[in-house]
């Protein structure tokens, strides 16, 4: 894709050769936006490059949303995969497993089945004195926490980082950490986060993650605090859950129905109690 | 069915009551006049479905003065061919959901009805199709640009759209590392 510029100025000489040709009608930008959000997704990134104004369509989050509703549905699938030990020295039978993350039509069609990511399971670390390796049993990568509008969010194991992935664009945005002042006045990443709805808040275009925080102090007791975090947000906005029963919201790590954002509100399932 | 009625047959059809009028007059913004079928219009297009339930249609020709009479030949003839042919589940269901359903492949008919056009008609006809807001139409209309704009460089791009490059040579560098891989074929 080479312009054939050796400059480095704004490329519009190149416009003004040729004087034969009659230039093609220029359309007006919404008409390009509904041609960019017919093209599969490899098409839209490439043409990207075309100008700023195409750059800028196709990455409004209402443009991704509007692309992503138009392709077929697809099933995410989650698992798990041995890996064959002989192709990974490096882990041992025990360890060499892949969390693999598949989509597929949701017509059933086999041949759309297409992988997206896979990686290990569990980290390996070596001990440079002994040369022995350590096998963490935990999960240190990312576990999968929920989807909305084709967007996938993870969560990292170690702290809490939480990041969001669009696998058709292949592109990554990270969420700001809950942090805390420990008592030796060192800001460290919050443990004990509890997620409870990602959703897209539809005036800002962002995507949002609404969880809480609980710890326990001798001088305050159990004490939560409640955030929404947001990709165009540097630092986790504190939300009060005013009279809001919050005992009763089912987190999206339960294996229960979680929570469902429709018309700019979010829903969770009433908990049913049993006696 | 004929497009351009003289206006003769106009009047002809003015007489009759709106009401038991099964098609509507259109007038270009060059002012030639096309009847349509009304209820493929109503099904369509939003926007004549609104003028529709509005009672703003003009028997002696609802001015569309944003459209060419070439751009509103191939509409009318697109409703009509839409009204002959027998509309599949598919259809029915992507014009009733604006914006939500996932792309239907078009039809037979409707690909030779979006094939035989020259460039320009095709552009304007997505022009027009967006301004009627005419969602099916503009599946099928951009469909075939997309299948156009298929293998082609950056660069053929901003010729067939008439659009300028205003990246830096170092921004340009920047999306296609970012994108690298959207620029190998499959």
């Amino acid at each position: 894709m080479s312009t054939g510029q050796k400059d480095s100025s704004r490329m519009e000489a190149q416009q003004l050769a040729d004087p034969a040709t009659p230039p093609s009608p220029h359309l007006p930008d919404d008409i390009h936006a509904e041609i960019l959000v017919r093209l599969p997704a490899k098409s839209v990134l490439r043409f990207r490059s075309a100008c700023m104004a195409w750059r800028r369509i196709t990455t409004d989050a209402l443009f991704l949303a509007a692309h992503a509703r138009r392709r077929p549905p697809e099933v995410l699938m989650y698992r798990y995969v041995d890996v064959d030990p002989s192709h990974c020295e490096s882990r041992p039978i025990d360890y060499a497993v892949d969390v693999a993350l598949d989509a597929l039509p949701v017509s059933g069609e086999v041949s759309g089945w297409r992988p997206l990511v896979s990686y290990p399971k569990f980290a390996t670390t070596s001990d440079s004195t002994t040369n022995k390796r350590w096998y963490h049993s935990m999960p240190q990568h990312c576990l999968l926490l929920d989807s909305c509008n084709g967007v996938l969010l993870f969560k990292k194991a170690v702290g809490s980082s939480y990041f969001l992935c669009n696998p058709v664009t292949r592109q990554w945005a990270e969420l700001p950490e809950i942090t805390f002042t420990g008592r030796d006045g060192h800001r460290r990443a919050a443990r004990g986060v509890t997620e409870y709805a990602f959703y897209f808040h539809q005036r800002s275009g962002e995507f949002r993650l609404l969880c809480c925080h609980s710890s326990f102090t001798v001088v305050h007791g159990q004490t939560t605090t409640w955030y929404v975090l947001s990709t165009c947000a540097a630092e986790p906005r504190h939300v009060d859950p005013h009279a809001m029963n919050v005992d009763n919201l089912i987190s999206l790590l339960s294996t229960a129905t979680t929570s469902l954002a429709l018309h700019g509100r979010v829903h969770w399932p009433p908990r049913l109690i049993r006696h | 069915m004929e497009v351009d009625k003289g206006k003769g047959e106009a009047e002809e059809t003015r007489k009759v009551a709106e009401a038991d009028r099964d098609t509507v007059t259109l007038k270009s913004s060059d002012g030639k006049l096309f009847e349509v079928s009304k209820e493929a219009a109503a099904r369509l297009s939003t926007v004549l479905a609104g003028m529709i339930a509005g009672g703003s249609i003009d028997d002696n020709g609802t001015d569309l003065k944003q459209i060419g009479s070439e751009a509103l030949e191939n509409v009318v003839d697109y409703c009509n061919k839409h009204a002959n042919s027998i509309p599949s589940a598919a259809l029915i269901s992507s014009s009733i959901s604006f914006n939500t359903a996932p792309f239907k492949e078009p039809e037979e008919w409707e690909r030779k009805f979006v094939d035989r056009l020259s460039h320009d008609a095709l552009f304007d006809l997505v022009e027009a199709a967006n301004f009627l807001g005419m969602e099916r139409l503009l599946d099928v209309t951009c469909h075939k640009i997309s299948e156009m704009m298929k293998g082609k460089s950056p660069d053929q791009i901003r010729e067939v759209f008439n659009i300028k490059n205003d990246y830096t040579k170092e921004e340009l560098e920047e999306i296609r590392q970012e994108l690298a891989w959207a620029f190998y074929d499959d």
